[in-house]
């Protein structure tokens, strides 16, 4: 039987758990062991090397605005991009400051999952509009995400518009990060049009009945495939997925 | 929103109190059933709503009414589906709202309540023998 060396392969594992961490401070502890190679952008910010195989974004592209609101600003300033991927942990740390435990309540439990899920995707639909994406960075998203959630738990209100989708079709700024999202050729025709079926669900998510949700996705389904159909016997680009679904009467039931 | 009162007028709480706060200290009573994040619960348990909605009417679900209106159950989720069609932007606890489950049971005979009164009377026959006999 081979003889490992026992204390090499802790330090391997110790290095691969810490790297995987979601506790930025386990992160941070596994990067300051790294070479800095962020080419003289340290200083003020120990945030400067890459990490193994985690991608950090270059320090000028590190958010440099705290979030306005107290909710956001209970982040560490490294994991802001980690959020917007994963709102679940922006809703878990909501629940934990309302005292709410997610364990708790099995059929509570979903909504929170369904809430979490249609965060960024609504984030992109109802603020993604302004000129080159403002209002859609990283540092907003947080504050957008408190916000989300006390209003979706507040008496009477949380209602997401049922207009909310004509942001969509309505022809966004195609410099915003809502009309880079829907409108990006370098993506193969089957990711666009996740994209865009995404979108669109989150938008019924939160504002409409699941059996009319899902028959109005049902067909949203049955268009991206007549539309990848076409993307591939007339080339590619040809028409946008949210044009097509506007040239076959789709966006009118949102009141378009 | 449905605006769930959370009132309860002492009856039909042996399932469900509208009025209790079953130990929460943050929100009272119809209070989180009428927030957003509730009513997306409601749209996974629209059942929820109906249970509810004869509470807040002080309908005992373990009278012979509470059996009867609960057993509206399908024929409520069914007209549910068919006004959603009208509006697809209808909430089940809107819908239940709108129903009246006092005139459904009214309505009815015993029969079609499903009751048999007659099961535990003396048939007429037996009672007139009994008096003829005398």
């Amino acid at each position: 039987m081979p003889q490992f060396n026992q204390d090499a392969l802790k330090s391997v594992r110790n290095k691969k758990n810490r790297r995987n961490s979601r506790d930025p401070r386990q992160r941070n502890r596994n990067r300051d062991n790294m070479p800095d190679n962020s080419g003289g952008n340290g200083g003020g910010n120990s945030d400067g090397g890459v990490g193994g195989d985690r991608v950090t974004p270059p320090l000028q592209d590190q958010p440099t605005v705290r979030p306005n609101s107290a909710f956001g600003q209970g982040f560490d300033p490294d994991m802001y991009g980690d959020l917007k991927a994963n709102p679940d942990i922006l809703a878990s740390q909501w629940m934990d400051q309302q005292g709410i435990d997610p364990m708790a309540s099995g059929g509570m439990a979903k909504v929170w999952g369904d809430l979490s899920a249609v965060m960024p995707q609504l984030f992109y639909l109802t603020q993604g509009l302004g000129a080159n994406g403002a209002g859609a960075g990283d540092t907003s998203f947080l504050d957008y995400a408190g916000d989300f959630m006390n209003q979706y738990t507040s008496t009477g209100g949380g209602a997401v518009g049922s207009n909310v989708l004509q942001n969509l079709f309505n022809g966004p700024d195609q410099n915003s990060v809502l009309g880079q999202m829907i409108n990006d050729p370098s993506q193969d025709p089957a990711t666009q049009a996740r994209t865009v079926l995404g979108l669109i669900g989150s938008g019924l998510a939160t504002n409409m009945s699941g059996a009319s949700g899902s028959a109005i996705m049902g067909r949203a389904q049955q268009l991206a495939t007549e539309w990848m159909r076409e993307q591939a016997t007339n080339g590619a680009n040809t028409i946008t997925f949210p044009d097509f679904l506007k040239q076959n009467g789709f966006s009118e039931q949102f009141n378009y | 929103m449905a605006g769930w009162t959370g009132n309860s007028n002492g009856w039909g709480t042996s399932l469900f109190d509208p009025a209790s706060v079953y130990g929460s200290t943050q929100y009272q009573p119809g209070e989180w059933a009428d927030t957003g994040a509730g009513s997306m619960y409601l749209n996974d348990n629209p059942e929820v709503a109906w249970t509810r909605a004869l509470a807040e009417l002080g309908i005992d679900p373990n009278t012979a009414q509470g059996k009867f209106s609960r057993g509206q159950w399908p024929q409520v989720l069914e007209g549910y589906k068919a006004a959603n069609l009208t509006n697809p932007n209808l909430r089940i606890e809107d819908y239940v709202k709108t129903l009246n489950p006092n005139a459904m049971y009214q309505n009815q005979t015993a029969a079609e309540r499903g009751e048999t009164p007659q099961a535990n009377t003396i048939r007429a026959r037996t009672i007139g023998r009994a008096y003829g006999a005398a």
